[in-house]
């Protein structure tokens, strides 16, 4: 509307306040938003149609978003003037008041969703449009944009139908695509080298065979400054010794191990 | 709703200081030229009209749309770059 251009800075914060809108500071790069803003609370309010009643006809295009009527000098969205179309189309046919209204909501709300820039319906795509629109009677031609462009979805994304992510919800990958090999190329390569290895058994037991061996030269070396592996190494061919003595003489000591680390310790 | 890409994650790791219009996420090459055309030579300026619409969503892409046409992925991208931006620098 005229009035919303011809308010002061403080009369449209006032405006926006009273709709529940806490604006911001209102200067020159944020006028226009929050005029716009405060266009689509009021038509989204008010019966529009006693509005366009008046100036049936002779709407055009003025700035790129607003409509301006010739005759009576109403301003509006071109939201409206869609619905507007509708609403006069629908007249025409005599249909009853209360359709009328029916039918100037009804594509007032999805269309508002569908032309937000808050549009979550990235993959909307535009066949769902046109039956949305052939569901309704006396419907404009095509649905409305806010900014006419062809090819592209009112928030100017062109969409396409995505296709179903391999493996995800529930889909799993042998049953989509059943063309596909079940295996990577890389998985075969490795099932491949898997078979000509020697068996993973003899590969333990060679490699614990090495650990041993490379072991007992660890333990061996004269300069280790380990304690417990001497006397362990001690103890035990002392056991050896102990177990040949006492087996000669009377019974040694019953546990000959610890006897020999009693010596070891001691000598 | 999608992860970053790397420009947003570049732009959000330090102050933006004088980096160029491009450097926003969603700001390529087109709408960069577009912007600076306006006036929004450098981040900070974009940087003031989102502080300016009170770091709102709609308000802000609504605005990027009649600056530069930027489609709605675009306003995303660049509004929640500088959202992030703000909470860790501001």
């Amino acid at each position: 509307m005229r009035d919303i251009i011809g308010l002061t800075n403080d009369e449209l914060k006032a405006t926006l306040l009273k709709h529940g809108v806490k604006a911001g500071p209102i200067v020159a790069s944020t006028r226009a938003l929050y005029e716009r803003r405060l266009a689509k609370l009021l038509h989204s309010y008010g019966p529009e149609e006693t509005a366009l009643n008046a100036c049936p006809s002779s709407w055009t295009m003025g700035t790129e978003f607003r409509a301006e009527c010739e005759e009576c000098g109403k301003v509006t969205l071109p939201q409206v003037l869609s619905t507007s179309s509708v609403s006069l189309k629908s007249k025409s046919s005599a249909l009853s008041r209360s359709q009328d209204f029916s039918i100037t909501q009804m594509p007032d709300l999805p269309e508002f969703e569908l032309q937000t820039p808050k549009n979550e319906f990235f993959f909307y795509t535009p066949n769902a449009s046109s039956y949305k629109q052939s569901t309704k009677e006396h419907v404009a031609d095509g649905p409305t944009r806010f900014y006419p462009k062809t090819g592209l979805m009112p928030t100017g994304v062109a969409v396409t139908c995505r296709r179903p992510i391999k493996g995800a919800a529930g889909r799993p990958v042998q049953y989509k695509y059943p063309d596909l090999p079940p295996a990577s190329p890389l998985t075969l390569e490795r099932q491949g080298v898997e078979r000509r290895l020697v068996p993973v058994y003899i590969q333990m037991v060679v490699f614990l065979a090495m650990a041993g061996l490379l072991y007992l030269v660890y333990a061996c070396m004269e300069e280790n400054p380990y304690n417990p592996l001497l006397p362990l190494l001690d103890g035990a061919s002392e056991a050896m010794t102990m177990v040949m003595r006492t087996t000669e003489s009377e019974p040694g000591p019953a546990d000959p191990l610890d006897r020999a680390a009693q010596d070891s310790l001691s000598g | 709703m999608s992860s970053t890409s790397q420009k947003h994650k570049d732009f959000v790791a330090e102050p933006m200081a004088e980096k160029k219009v491009t450097a926003l996420a969603g700001i390529g090459d087109a709408l960069g030229r577009r912007l600076e055309e306006r006036g929004f030579d450098k981040a900070y300026v974009v940087l003031g009209q989102f502080l300016v619409l009170k770091k709102d969503e709609e308000l802000f892409r609504d605005w990027l749309k009649d600056t530069c046409s930027a489609n709605s992925k675009q306003q995303g991208d660049c509004y929640g770059c500088l959202r992030e931006w703000c909470d860790s620098f501001l």
